[in-house]
């Protein structure tokens, strides 16, 4: 009955295509132009400083993604990713449910201190080992994601202020762990007992430490996504964070759902933390919190806030670092500062993209529109009414 | 003589969306004319009114002032050629005083600074004049919303305006308002300001223009002297078919209790409503039962409170016998009720999802769109299809952001996923505000249609003729009290307005 009613209109629809290809060329372009003006700007940078800046993009390039039998770059890259990757993901989750946490550099510590301590204290078989710790990494990490939500929702306070004060609280408290109560027996400096050999995940490269690190973290890529994509809780949490008025007349839980996103947020976060300890360095030092989480939290900005595009960005972060530490610094003498510059100048060239997005749709829809004008009156002329 | 404006083949193309949104319009206005633009919601009417305004580049065509070409790139550029629009949403400045706001961005200095007093004279004078009076040194955020589209106004009347577009001028007004604000655009035109008036509640198009032109699609599909034109030939002109104005709504044999409220009470929450004073009231399955009444009576309150969205102090809110008060929307759903909420644009959808995502909100918890926490695409796809078949949202795709839809079309979707599913319990909350005729009409039908199948409706709106037109049983808002319920044609029109005034309820029935 409802369609006989509008049936003479319905004769005239053109059916509306799902893809909408200039909204993602657009999301894809104004990353990628960020990208490139930041390395331009860096490349200035350099010549600023007496070096070729030519010389200097070759270096970096050959030193992240070089590769020789003795030693490959590429795997270095993979490395460093794989707990930035988990930092990421856990920024991209807590931030699509409307909450501006940025507390993943604590929930890192806390997930590699949990895990540390695991790996040494509890006397584990292989394979299940490294599980419990990674497990113990994400309580501990969860723990502390859910703060900031619970002071924003029964308290009110600022959940940015909340995260910011518990990353100073998180690095004067694993300071105080290290050197401390936890630190190594009868050792000279700051940090813990390494983990047992039962809790280590599997290397393929001794080298660069390449192994299950990279692959745990790849998979939790493809997880994440399909939790926000395809997953009721994900959904969730994405409408509440969103538009939570609409969420909560339609029947969802959003505290809950806020919440939730807190904690596997933290979560993920502190998985990172555990895969670096794990994975990597198998014990904690004073100087643990060392911008992963930061990083994270900039990579996931940096790639329009979706699982796949904050993981290429955590992958470009690590290969701008490792090639600005081995290259620039070791190679050319640059200091590795300009490596953190020119990641920093992405974030301000994405952060002005919508003032530039706006100009581009303008000057787009006013080419088309009269393409498209010029084609319908090929076609035919105007008749109705 | 030449015309102050003439419009000559105006194109505008949204690459975006796809839409050719003004698809050659041509027209003229005179001074001292008052031109009403009416048209269904999405035809283009606002658009045209940005391309005048420089709000939207055009695509093609050309505008004339004077017969002269002028070329329009910003909203100064339109000022500057003495045209003046007032939106749909206000741009006021809450915590400045009315001249201050008027006068923004022309604020006259002494001293290099700024002089209060004589903006206070200059809007004052402009006010008298243009018969807007106001007091210019009130506290805009002190004003009801009357007041501030009236402020909204005469800042687009500032400076030499020659033209004023007022888009959908009354959609925020109550009736009363909405008088004095058409016998003051009257007046205005007397004094020679060329007023175009944008609209789709066709009495008071009758009652403000001197002519009307109507579009659909893009295009002017006629233009009539306010003496030629009635209501049906305007709204025959709109949809390009015949409209049923007046419904005949039918009967049905109303079945058992669905919705029941035993003295209802609940403190007033936000300064516009009136909280809820021991409200009782029984839906049947069914039935359709309006609640006339000025907005701001305790109407939101109580559909707040039944959709569990807002805490009540005492008694029973029963949907299909579940007490559902106080807990939260999921068990009021749960229990079988459906929510046409009131503000589309922030509760009823969520401009930045997708169709999908929009669609599947009240359900994606049921074992069609989820096995054990995990959505079904395909059967969301498929949901939201035929949602968008059924009830033809234009412009829309299953996987699209929503957010450039029209109000019309938006509003599909609302309807499109609160009556799937066979809701025992709907709520409907002002669901045609804002619509055009096209689009009230098929509200109006899908709302009878679930009455007929036996659902149980609570219809609360400010149009009184929607809720005589549509109801089987009327209750009439005062002060967060209820009155009735009357039987259909029980009370008069002058009846229920007595009622919805406050007064007497013995004195009414007595007449009755």
């Amino acid at each position: 009955m409802q369609t006989a009613l509008h049936s003479d209109q319905a004769t005239q629809e053109v059916p509306v295509k799902d893809l909408d290809v200039a909204r993602l060329v657009q999301r894809v372009s104004v990353p990628v132009l960020a990208v490139i003006f930041a390395l331009v700007v860096g490349g200035f940078l350099i010549a600023t400083s007496g070096y070729s800046p030519g010389d200097a993009f070759v270096t970096v390039v050959q030193s992240a993604f070089s590769c020789s039998p003795g030693y490959c770059n590429v795997a270095t890259v993979l490395t460093t990713a794989a707990p930035l990757i988990f930092t990421t993901l856990g920024a991209i989750l807590v931030l699509s449910a409307g909450l501006f946490s940025i507390g993943q550099e604590g929930q890192y510590a806390v997930g590699g201190l949990a895990a540390v301590v695991v790996g040494y204290a509890l006397p584990l078989p292989d394979g299940v080992h490294s599980v419990v710790a990674l497990v113990a990494a994400a309580i501990g990490g969860a723990a502390v994601g859910v703060i900031p939500a619970i002071f924003r929702i029964f308290l009110g306070a600022n959940e940015l202020i909340v995260s910011i004060i518990l990353n100073s609280v998180i690095m004067l408290l694993l300071s105080f762990l290290v050197n401390y109560p936890l630190r190594q027996a009868g050792g000279s400096t700051s940090y813990t007992n390494v983990v047992d050999e039962s809790a280590r995940l599997a290397i393929f490269d001794p080298a660069t430490k390449l192994g299950m690190n990279i692959v745990i973290a790849l998979a939790f890529i493809v997880i994440v996504w399909l939790y926000l994509a395809r997953s009721t809780w994900g959904y969730e949490q994405r409408m509440a964070g969103a538009a939570s008025a609409f969420a909560r007349y339609s029947g969802m839980r959003t505290r809950a759902a806020v919440i939730r996103a807190a904690a596997l947020g933290g979560a993920l976060a502190g998985i990172g933390g555990g895969i670096q300890v794990i994975g990597m360095n198998y014990r904690v030092i004073d100087g643990f919190m060392d911008g992963t989480g930061f990083n994270g939290l900039t990579a996931a900005i940096l790639g329009g806030m979706t699982v796949f595009g904050g993981a290429l960005a955590a992958l470009l972060f690590s290969a701008i670092m490792v090639g600005a530490v081995n290259g620039l610094q070791i190679v050319m003498g640059i200091p590795r500062e300009i490596g953190a510059t020119v990641l920093a100048l992405m974030i301000v060239f994405v952060s002005v993209q919508t003032p530039l997005v706006e100009r581009l749709e303008l000057w787009l829809s006013k080419k088309r529109g009269a393409a498209e004008i010029a084609r319908r009156a090929a076609e035919s002329p105007v008749a109705e009414g | 003589m030449t015309a102050l404006l003439e419009l000559d083949g105006l194109r505008k193309y949204f690459a975006s969306s796809g839409v050719l949104a003004v698809a050659d319009v041509s027209l003229e206005i005179n001074a001292g004319e008052v031109l009403a633009l009416v048209g269904e919601n999405g035809t283009g009417k606002t658009t045209l009114m940005n391309l005048l305004f420089g709000a939207y580049q055009l695509d093609a065509g050309r505008i004339l002032i004077d017969g002269e070409e002028v070329a329009i790139r910003s909203a100064q550029d339109a000022i500057d050629h003495g045209i003046g629009m007032v939106q749909q949403h206000f741009a006021l400045v809450p915590s400045f005083t009315v001249a201050q706001n008027v006068m923004l961005g022309r604020e006259p200095l002494r001293a290099g600074a700024v002089d209060d007093r004589e903006a206070e004279r200059v809007v004052s004078e402009l006010a008298d004049r243009s018969g807007f009076p106001i007091d210019p040194r009130k506290l805009v955020a002190s004003l009801p919303i009357g007041l501030q589209q009236r402020v909204e106004i005469l800042k687009a009347l500032a400076g030499d305006t020659r033209l004023l577009i007022l888009d959908e001028p009354t959609a925020v007004l109550t009736p009363a308002e909405a008088d004095d604000l058409i016998g003051a655009v009257r007046q205005l035109a007397a004094l020679g300001t060329a007023v175009v008036f944008i609209s789709h509640k066709l009495p008071e198009v009758l009652a403000v223009a001197d002519r009307i032109v109507v579009m659909r699609r893009g295009h002017v599909v006629g233009t009539l002297d306010v003496g030629d034109a009635t209501p049906a030939t305007i709204a025959r002109m709109m949809v390009g078919r015949d409209v049923l104005l007046s419904a005949d709504i039918g009967h049905v044999e109303p079945g058992a209790p669905a919705l029941e409220l035993e003295g209802v009470s609940a403190p007033q929450l936000s300064a516009g409503d009136s909280g809820l004073d021991d409200v009782s009231l029984t839906v049947r399955e069914g039935e359709i039962i309006g609640v006339a009444g000025v907005s701001g009576n305790g109407q939101g309150d109580l559909v707040d409170a039944i959709a569990a969205i807002r805490k009540i102090e005492r008694g029973r809110i029963r949907v299909t016998g579940t007490d559902v008060a106080n807990t939260d929307p999921r068990r009021a759903r749960d229990a079988g009720l459906a929510h046409i909420a009131e503000d589309r644009m922030h509760v009823g959808l969520n401009r930045e999802a997708t169709l999908e995502e929009n669609a599947i909100a009240t359900a994606y918890r049921s074992k069609r769109f989820n096995v054990a926490g995990i959505l079904k695409p395909r059967a969301i796809h498929g949901f939201a299809a035929r949602l968008i078949a059924d009830y033809i949202v234009r412009g829309a795709s299953p996987r699209r952001i929503i957010g450039h839809l029209s109000g019309g079309n938006l509003q599909k979707i609302v309807i499109g996923r609160e009556l799937d599913g066979e809701p025992a319990v709907i709520l409907a909350n002002q669901p045609t505000r804002g619509l055009d005729v096209g689009s009230i009409e098929f509200v109006h039908r899908s709302l009878l249609d679930a009455r007929d199948r036996g659902a149980a409706i609570l219809l609360v709106s400010a149009e009184l003729e929607e809720i005589v037109s549509l109801s089987d049983r009327i209750v009439v808002m005062y002060d967060g009290t209820l009155a009735g319920p009357f039987d259909r044609g029980e009370l008069s029109n002058e009846q229920i307005g007595t009622l919805m005034a406050g007064h007497d309820l013995e004195a009414v029935e007595v007449v009755a």
